[in-house]
């Protein structure tokens, strides 16, 4: 009984040094860059528009909580858009992580009678988080752009 | 000798021909004042001219820079004061239906737009996302229809707060100066366009509450494309009950001394539809047509000073 116990210590305090390794990780994404790459990644034939700070926080409601962001949208009536963010901080980044997914459900909702045949591409959106950054896009096809946000972690 | 008859016939030519010449004279006078510019506004004749000044000083909009607001107050002239010849003057009591059509005026600057809102549904927000370097507040949503204004909560204030457009007019503390209205898209399929028009109306009523300072333009429904005017609204009619609200709109703007934008017309084709190119579905415009439509929003302006 006492081998056991002291087994599962050892278990339990290693996966706790495990996860405090995986959040103490500092990630340094260049978010303008990282944005070119994904802009260029989407379908050519769907216009998106950069939205500016003003529309950011409008369209999802991360007033504060962010330092740097870039956000492309669709002008007309489609769910293609991405967003990366460097919150203020990583509680920040968990409450925009929040933020973003209610946003991406209520839009599902209203495009399931809006616009049909778009509220698959925020049901299967990417939606993510690594220490203070958020990425969110939403697209017929998100391999490409899941892809390029690894990477970017990954660096 | 001539006889009594004779001479009466002689006096009576000689008095039309004395009228005729005097006529002649006045007239040949007036020609020449005329065109010495007697009659000019300047001139203490100005009374005499019914020429719109604003018609005369009419730009040729694709090459004229943007102008102030004071600017187009002195170019246009003082709507309020100068009164019938000026046009967009806001003189509700006298103006018939045709005259709540906004017209053409000098293009205003951005300026313009800084105590200005803007209501409406997804197309009300595509005209944002493409002109999103003007001041104005916009306060529209994917599927917002007239009935929503106090009830549906899309305007987020913060990570945890989101108002109604009632709401957000309320608390934003912004004095408006000018609200545009763009709804009846989603709308199209209610029964009665008459529950419409009167949500419009209610609306207004309401908005004016809010803004006493405010005048107030409905927009008309822009036409959608031969394709989506077949599969929106029951069979092909769309752009046929899109007229129909419109003429309705206007009957409204007329009634309760509001502003019309006529952005049916400045969209629709020969057989009254939207031009295919012109939206990725037929009803949303692209980026560049939405420039098009705030051209024309700034080049029919209104309640300036």
């Amino acid at each position: 009984m006492k081998k056991i116990f002291i087994v599962f210590s050892v278990v339990l305090t290693l996966s706790f040094f495990g996860c405090a390794e995986a959040d103490n990780k500092v990630y340094d994404i260049d978010i303008s860059k990282m944005a070119a790459d994904i802009s260029a990644e989407f379908d050519a034939s769907v216009e998106l528009t950069r939205l500016t700070e003003q529309s950011v926080n409008d369209r999802y409601g991360l007033k504060g909580l962010f330092s740097e962001i870039y956000a492309e949208a669709s002008v007309a009536i489609s769910a293609d858009e991405f967003v990366v963010i460097k919150a203020i901080d990583e509680e920040s980044a968990k409450q925009a992580y929040d933020m973003l997914d209610k946003y991406r459900k209520e839009r599902a909702d209203l495009f399931r009678t809006y616009a049909p045949d778009e509220s698959p591409k925020l049901e299967k959106a990417l939606l993510d988080r690594a220490g203070e950054y958020v990425f969110f896009v939403a697209c017929e096809d998100t391999s490409s752009a899941e892809k390029i946000w690894k990477e970017y972690k990954s660096k | 000798m001539l006889s009594f008859s004779t001479r009466k016939n002689k006096r009576k030519h000689i008095f039309s021909l004395f009228v005729f010449i005097t006529i002649f004279m006045a007239s040949a006078g007036m020609i020449v004042l005329s065109a010495m510019g007697v009659f000019r506004e300047n001139s203490g004749f100005a009374w005499l001219s019914s020429i719109n000044k604003l018609e005369k000083n009419k730009p040729d909009t694709n090459t004229i820079a943007p102008i102030s607001e004071e600017e187009a107050i002195l170019l246009i002239g003082d709507a309020e004061n100068k009164g019938d010849d000026v046009l967009n003057s806001g003189n509700i009591e006298e103006d018939l239906t045709i005259d709540r059509i906004l017209k053409e005026t000098l293009p205003v600057s951005d300026e313009y737009f800084e105590q200005t809102l803007f209501i409406g549904d997804s197309r009300m927000l595509g005209l944002h996302l493409s002109c999103q370097d003007i001041k104005a507040t916009f306060y529209a949503a994917v599927g917002l229809s007239i009935n929503q204004l106090n009830t549906k909560d899309f305007i987020k204030v913060d990570s945890e707060t989101s108002y109604t457009v009632m709401e957000a007019i309320e608390k934003d503390g912004r004095e408006y100066k000018r609200v545009y209205l763009m709804f009846g898209l989603n709308e199209l399929g209610w029964s009665y366009p008459s529950v419409f028009i009167r949500s419009v109306a209610d609306t207004i009523v309401q908005l004016r509450e809010l803004c006493p300072e405010a005048e107030m333009c409905i927009m008309a429904v822009m036409p959608v494309s031969e394709e989506a005017n077949v599969s929106i609204y029951k069979g092909n009619v769309a752009n046929e009950r899109i007229r129909e609200y419109n003429a309705m709109l206007l009957e409204l703007a007329s009634d309760i001394g509001c502003w019309y934008l006529d952005t049916y017309n400045l969209f629709s084709d020969e057989q009254g539809s939207l031009p295919k190119d012109f939206a990725p579905d037929g009803i949303h415009l692209y980026s560049g047509k939405n420039r098009i439509l705030m051209n024309f929003i700034l080049s029919h302006a209104f309640a300036f000073g």
